[in-house]
């Protein structure tokens, strides 16, 4: 009898085991950092610990924490918290059609988009071509699950012990989210992502410095846009 | 105590924005063919979003990162990068090679070396 998918789902777990690790460092670090962040502005880790349950999108936690501490009304917080998580959108999608959401909607959908967050959608993105179908959303399930569970952890214990680490080491830690995701990235090897890659990372730079706040979606939505073009050309010319 | 109770509404508000992004993103991925165009394209906006990202916390940062030297963010990531590709494309010895690349700048520019 073959194993359940969720049986399955476990050993690849354990079989990207090193992937894992470093996602829950990646987003130990950052809860870790906001549990701090809420601290220094009087959140009590209750309220911290919450946030970091219900939004589970670190832009977006940090959005309402700094834009709560310059006296901004409730409408203008709100609007920042959605600007700074709108990346949600096309990243909900994409990872809806490779976790197969179509056809009939599932109670459980409603969690899985929850779960979501930047480093579980770029580890299953990056295992898409080897995972099969029946198993991915037990892994992603599993993975995020696990990483959604640290962060919990680390928004308190970061709120619980901020000021005990040396400052180099406490900030050197702050680093780990963005490596982590741009090595996870990095390991896609289709063109498009490869050149969703670049142009992404060319196009929201140059945007951030010409219009600062509106460089991330604007640039992401050039950037993919220019990439999608040039592929299809590819394609087309070389039939692949 | 008002202000607590000011802050449990803007987390629950702003759990509710996020969480209408995450669903509109599922209702869009159950209307639309896995193999087509439109999928390709949200795949590769979904991607450039996610680089620029990346790539903005380590030029541009906010927070305790932005009072570091871009130098010392640039130089640790290219050595994660390094090590990354060195040792198979292993994501954990990259980061870990980039961390403490950038724990151990920090800490000589602190003069704790």
């Amino acid at each position: 009898m073959p194993p359940s998918p969720w049986r399955a789902a476990w050993a690849e777990v354990g079989a990207t085991s090193g992937t894992l690790t470093a996602a829950i460092v990646g987003v130990f670090t950052s809860s870790f950092g906001f549990g701090a962040l809420a601290r220094a502005n009087d959140l009590s880790v209750t309220l911290a610990t919450v946030a970091s349950a219900t939004i589970w999108a670190m832009p977006g936690q940090v959005a309402l924490v700094d834009s709560y501490a310059k006296g901004d009304g409730a409408l203008v917080i709100v609007l920042a918290v959605a600007l700074a998580n709108a990346r949600f959108l096309p990243m909900t999608t994409s990872m809806g059609v490779m976790l197969g959401m179509g056809g009939r909607f599932r109670l459980s959908y409603l969690w899985h988009a929850h779960l979501m967050s930047m480093v579980s959608w770029a580890q299953i993105m990056a295992l898409r071509d080897r995972l099969a179908m029946d198993l991915r959303i037990p892994y992603f399930a599993i993975f995020a699950s696990i990483a959604y569970a640290g962060a919990l952890l680390a928004t308190a214990a970061g709120h619980v012990a901020a000021g005990l680490l040396p400052k180099p080491i406490a900030v050197a830690l702050f680093i780990s989210p963005p490596v982590f995701l741009l090595l996870v990235m990095s390991r896609s090897s289709d063109r498009l992502s490869r050149l969703s890659f670049a142009l992404g990372i060319l196009c929201v730079l140059l945007l951030e410095a010409a219009i600062p706040g509106w460089g991330l979606i604007l640039g992401g939505l050039t950037g993919g846009t220019l990439a999608f073009g040039i592929d299809r050309i590819l394609e087309r010319r070389h039939g692949g | 105590m008002a202000d607590e109770a000011y802050l449990w509404l803007l987390v629950g508000l702003g759990f509710l924005a996020t969480y209408a992004l995450r669903i509109g993103g599922v209702l869009i991925a159950g209307r639309i063919r896995p193999d087509g165009a439109a999928i390709g394209w949200i795949n590769a906006v979904a991607v450039a979003i996610a680089a620029g990202l990346g790539v903005r916390v380590i030029v541009s940062p906010g927070g305790a990162l932005a009072e570091t030297p871009t130098l010392f963010r640039l130089v640790s990531l290219a050595i994660a990068f390094v090590i990354f590709f060195g040792f198979g494309r292993n994501v954990l010895l990259g980061m870990a090679a980039g961390v403490v690349a950038f724990g151990s700048l920090l800490l000589m520019q602190a003069g704790g070396f």
